[in-house]
């Protein structure tokens, strides 16, 4: 995967007590705020995960994806890492692969078209990964 | 702020000429992204492989705290430049006027924003800014920051674009009117390309395009319309074979507007402007040279038109390559090794005319 179109690494799937843990790099050559992610989706094991489930947790910081769109002051580092927490009933066994496909919709922020009309970049990813073990928050 | 340290000059790239040598981390993102290195080890590996001393940032990649530095990030870079003998080229600034979903940024907001990365940018000890808008109005108010911080504000003319293109012909007027030595352009080679690159074709290829397909992506890029339209064209041939165009993310549309054909010689017509070089590549090959990039015959031009700067290396394969599919270190170390050998071929022919 390119600089454009990497959302998951082989790291990145974590165990937590919700559930699952899914560590997103910014599909993009550069930090972006992070009112520049329109949305977020998220299907584990081929079902697709309600929007209204999944928290996204950035450093110390939580939100639902819907809240994304105001956060045009929180910088999104290109070296950290968006958690995105996926509640399930029973977490993932340890050492079993998790089928997981993560889609990111970008806007940036610098690449003007028209009047808050923006390049739009969408990168998706499906991947079969072994969640590691968290630390929690 | 800290004191202004003495300015250290780069070397030339090889002995008679006015052109140096050193890269933009930019071409490290990859490695950078996945977190492989901190900044310090990030310019250890600079070093180690000799590929400075001229280092260029984009500051959205490389600034925690963008668009502002800490006193603890300049103490931090201005130590590691000292201990590694590097020179600053140049700050690629941003402009993030979409930042906001409700609304774009006011002129007063995008003054101020880019204000603080200029501010950055001369903490960093660096003379020159890459600016992404040249609207006059903003220009205006920005020159005398750069008189008061010594910057010099560079646009960045990259493809589809020309020197000749319609929208740098408007830059081109503003700068006329504004009559400043401080005002000119990035130029970077991805407006000059004389064929696709091999590594996105390589990529798109991966994606499900055949060898008949990719053909006609080339045919159709290597004409003079707009991209737009060749964008729309290559789109509607993707229909008429059963290939869905969203199969192929943006990269469609990159391959058009990542890679320019303009031709070389017509760096010459804003060559007194061009105060900066985005040295782009993609991939070396067994040769030596880069496949869709012909760089004696550009560099044969900035030696003509008496460029005196960095050529900056920046190897934008990342875009289009999977981490670890190249390693952009022995890249840009090939890299600076054609450009010397294009500077001395440039340099020996110009003293053959002079001679003539």
């Amino acid at each position: 995967m390119a600089t454009g179109d990497t959302v998951l690494t082989d790291d990145s799937l974590i165990r937590r007590p919700e559930g699952l843990g899914i560590a997103l790099t910014v599909p993009w050559y550069r930090s972006l705020w992070l009112s520049s992610v329109s949305d977020i989706a998220v299907t584990v094991e081929g079902r697709a995960i309600p929007k209204d489930d999944l928290r996204v947790e950035l450093g110390e910081r939580t939100f639902r994806v819907d809240e994304l769109a105001d956060q045009w002051d929180v910088l999104w580092f290109i070296q950290d890492r968006l958690v995105v927490v996926v509640p399930l009933d029973e977490p993932p066994a340890a050492g079993r692969p998790v089928d997981v496909e993560v889609s990111v919709e970008l806007r940036l922020p610098y690449m003007q078209i028209a009047p808050q009309k923006y390049v739009t970049n969408h990168a998706s990813n499906r991947r079969s990964l072994v969640a590691q073990e968290g630390a929690g928050r | 702020m800290t004191a202004t340290a003495p300015v250290r000059e780069a070397q030339p790239a090889v002995p008679g000429s006015d052109i140096k040598l050193g890269l933009t981390l930019y071409s490290l993102t990859s490695e950078w992204a996945a977190g492989r290195y901190d900044l310090a080890g990030l310019l250890d590996v600079v070093e180690q492989a000799g590929i400075g001393p001229g280092i260029e940032i984009v500051a959205s990649q490389t600034i925690r705290t963008y668009p502002a530095v800490t006193g603890e990030f300049v103490r931090d870079w201005r130590e590691a430049f000292d201990r590694h003998g590097f020179v600053p080229s140049s700050f690629g600034c941003n402009l993030d006027m979409g930042r906001r979903r409700d609304r774009d940024m006011t002129l007063d907001e995008e003054y101020e924003f880019t204000v603080t990365q200029f501010r950055s940018a001369s903490a960093l000890g660096f003379p020159l800014v890459r600016i992404q808008s040249a609207k006059p109005e903003l220009i205006r108010r920005l020159l005398p920051v750069a008189e008061e911080l010594d910057l010099t504000m560079a646009w960045e003319l990259h493809a589809p674009l020309g020197p000749n293109s319609s929208k740098v012909l408007e830059i081109r007027e503003t700068y006329a009117e504004l009559d400043s030595p401080r005002l000119g352009f990035v130029a970077d080679f991805s407006a000059t390309m004389h064929a696709m690159s091999p590594t996105i074709l390589r990529k798109l290829a991966k994606m499900g395009l055949g060898r008949e397909e990719l053909d006609r992506l080339q045919e159709i890029w290597a004409t003079d319309a707009d991209i737009n339209a060749r964008h729309g064209e290559f789109v509607e041939y993707l229909h008429s074979r059963g290939i869905a165009p969203e199969s192929l993310g943006s990269f469609a549309r990159l391959a058009f507007n990542m890679h320019g054909h303009v031709d070389p010689a017509e760096w010459a017509d804003i060559m007194p402007q061009i105060k900066h070089v985005h040295a782009k590549f993609y991939d070396i090959d067994e040769h030596g040279d880069e496949p869709a990039i012909d760089y004696p015959a550009i560099v044969r031009e900035f030696v003509r038109g008496g460029y005196a700067g960095f050529f900056s290396s920046e190897w934008e394969g990342h875009a289009f390559a999977d981490l670890d599919e190249a390693d952009p270190v022995d890249l840009v170390q090939k890299q600076h090794d054609l450009i010397r050998r294009s500077l001395r071929a440039a340099l020996s022919d110009d003293f053959t005319d002079k001679d003539a």
